[in-house]
C-alpha cells in the first residue's frame, strides 16, 4: 500500500525524486533535504511505537543511517516516505523485541500499571494524555495500535511487516483499544 | 451499551486528531551525518530477479545459522582480526565494557558447549541476530568517533551500546544455563 505524505507536507514529487537520485550517488546535502523533509513523521512513529523519546531518537537516527546505506537499492516502486516507513518500523519492531527479551517485561495487561497514570479527562491536554497512554500499552498492543488505528494500516500489512499472524494483530488491536478506553475514561 | 458506544468514538476520534507529524525535541542530523560521514557512497542497487529458489535460501541460512552460532559468535576470539576500521581512543571505562563483553560471550561459548540441539532454536537465532545489529552499530559509532573523537554524544551512544551488548550477553547466558 502506498500512502501519500500529508497534505501539510507538501513534496514535490519530482524534486523528491531528484534528492534520491543524488543521495544514491553519495551526495550528503541531498539526503538531508530527505531527512529534513521526513524526520518529524520518522519520530512521530518512532516515538509511538517505542513509547520512550530517548529510544525514539536513537531510532530516528538508526532509520536514517540505515535508509543511507540502502538508498542505491530504493527500486521507486513506491513513494520514498512508504519505503522510509517500512524500514523504520522493522528496526524498530526488532528494537522493541530485543528491549522486552532484555528487560523480561511480559507483555500482560497489568504492564499499564507499572507505568504512571496520565491526567484523566479529555480537556487541552487531552492529546498528551492519549500520547502518554499509547506509550504505556503493552509493546504488542501498542504496535498494532500504532499501526493500524494511528497511521492506517490494514491486519494483513501489519502482519506482514511485524511476522505476526492476522487474527493476533486484530486481538491486539481489540486489547489497545480496551486498554486505551479504560485508560481515557 | 451506547456508553461503550461513545468511548469508542472519544477514542476513535482523538486517534486522529494526532498530529502525524513531531519535531524531535533537538536536531538529530549531526549524529546521523557524523555516522554516515564515514560511508561514502550507498550500496549498489540489488540484483533483480537472480534465479535462485525461496527454498534454496532456506536451506541456506538455516546452515548458516548453525554455524553463525558457533563460528560467527566466536570468531573474534578465534585469531579472526577485529574488522579494519579506524579506530579511536577510547575511555578506559568503555574499554572495561569492550572487556566485559568478550568475557561474557566466552562465557556464553562454554556455555552452550555441547548444548546447541537444545538452545539453538528461535532465541538463539535472534540472539544472533540482536548481537550482529550491536556489532554493526558499535562499529559504526567507532567510525564516526574517530572522525569525530570530541563528539560526547557519540561517545555516550558507544557506552550505551557496549552495556545492551553485555546485558544481552548476560540474559542469554543465563537462558542457556535454564536449557
Amino acid at each position: 500500500m502506498d500512502r501519500p505524505t500529508s497534505a501539510s507536507e507538501p513534496v514535490l514529487r519530482i524534486e523528491e525524486d531528484r534528492w534520491i537520485e543524488e543521495a544514491s550517488r553519495g551526495d550528503l546535502q541531498a539526503f538531508e533535504k530527505l531527512y529534513r523533509t521526513y524526520s518529524g513523521r520518522i519520530y512521530a512513529l518512532c516515538l509511538r511505537l517505542a513509547g520512550d523519546a530517548g529510544l525514539a531518537e536513537d531510532l530516528t537516527q538508526d532509520a536514517f543511517v540505515r535508509a543511507w546505506q540502502r538508498i542505491g537499492r530504493f527500486e521507486r516502486r513506491s513513494r520514498f516516505f512508504t519505503w522510509l516507513f517500512r524500514l523504520t518500523v522493522n528496526l524498530a519492531i526488532d528494537r522493541i523485541r530485543w528491549e522486552t527479551r532484555r528487560s523480561g517485561l511480559e507483555s500482560s495487561d497489568e504492564e499499564m500499571e507499572r507505568h504512571p497514570a496520565p491526567p484523566r479527562g479529555f480537556t487541552t491536554e487531552g492529546r498528551i494524555d492519549l500520547e502518554r497512554a499509547i506509550g504505556a500499552l503493552p509493546p504488542g498492543a501498542r504496535v498494532v495500535f500504532v499501526l493500524h488505528d494511528v497511521e492506517g494500516y490494514k491486519h494483513e500489512e501489519i502482519a506482514e511487516m511485524t511476522g505476526i499472524a492476522v487474527g493476533t494483530s486484530k486481538a491486539q488491536l481489540h486489547r489497545a483499544r480496551r486498554l486505551l478506553r479504560e485508560r481515557l475514561q | 451499551m451506547s456508553d461503550r458506544n461513545d468511548d469508542r468514538n472519544d477514542l476513535d476520534r482523538r486517534t486522529r486528531e494526532l498530529p502525524r507529524s513531531i519535531d524531535p525535541p533537538r536536531d538529530l542530523w549531526p549524529g546521523i551525518e557524523a555516522r554516515i560521514r564515514v560511508r561514502p557512497a550507498a550500496e549498489p542497487p540489488r540484483r533483480k530477479g537472480f534465479p535462485f529458489p525461496t527454498w534454496a535460501w532456506t536451506g541456506l541460512a538455516a546452515a548458516a545459522v548453525l554455524i553463525l552460532l558457533w563460528i560467527g559468535m566466536t570468531g573474534r576470539e578465534t585469531g579472526r582480526p577485529e574488522a579494519p576500521v579506524m579506530r579511536a581512543p577510547i575511555p578506559a571505562t568503555v574499554r572495561a565494557l569492550e572487556t566485559q563483553c568478550m568475557g561474557a560471550g566466552k562465557s556464553l561459548q562454554a556455555a552452550l558447549q555441547g548444548r546447541e540441539s537444545r538452545t539453538g532454536g528461535v532465541y538463539a537465532v535472534g540472539v544472533q541476530r540482536d548481537l550482529h545489529l550491536l556489532d554493526e552499530a558499535i562499529e559504526q559509532t567507532r567510525e564516526a568517533l574517530a572522525e569525530h573523537p570530541r563528539d560526547a554524544a557519540l561517545l555516550r551512544m558507544l557506552t550505551n551500546r557496549y552495556q545492551k551488548k553485555l546485558t544481552l550477553l548476560q540474559h542469554a547466558l543465563r537462558a542457556a544455563g535454564e536449557a
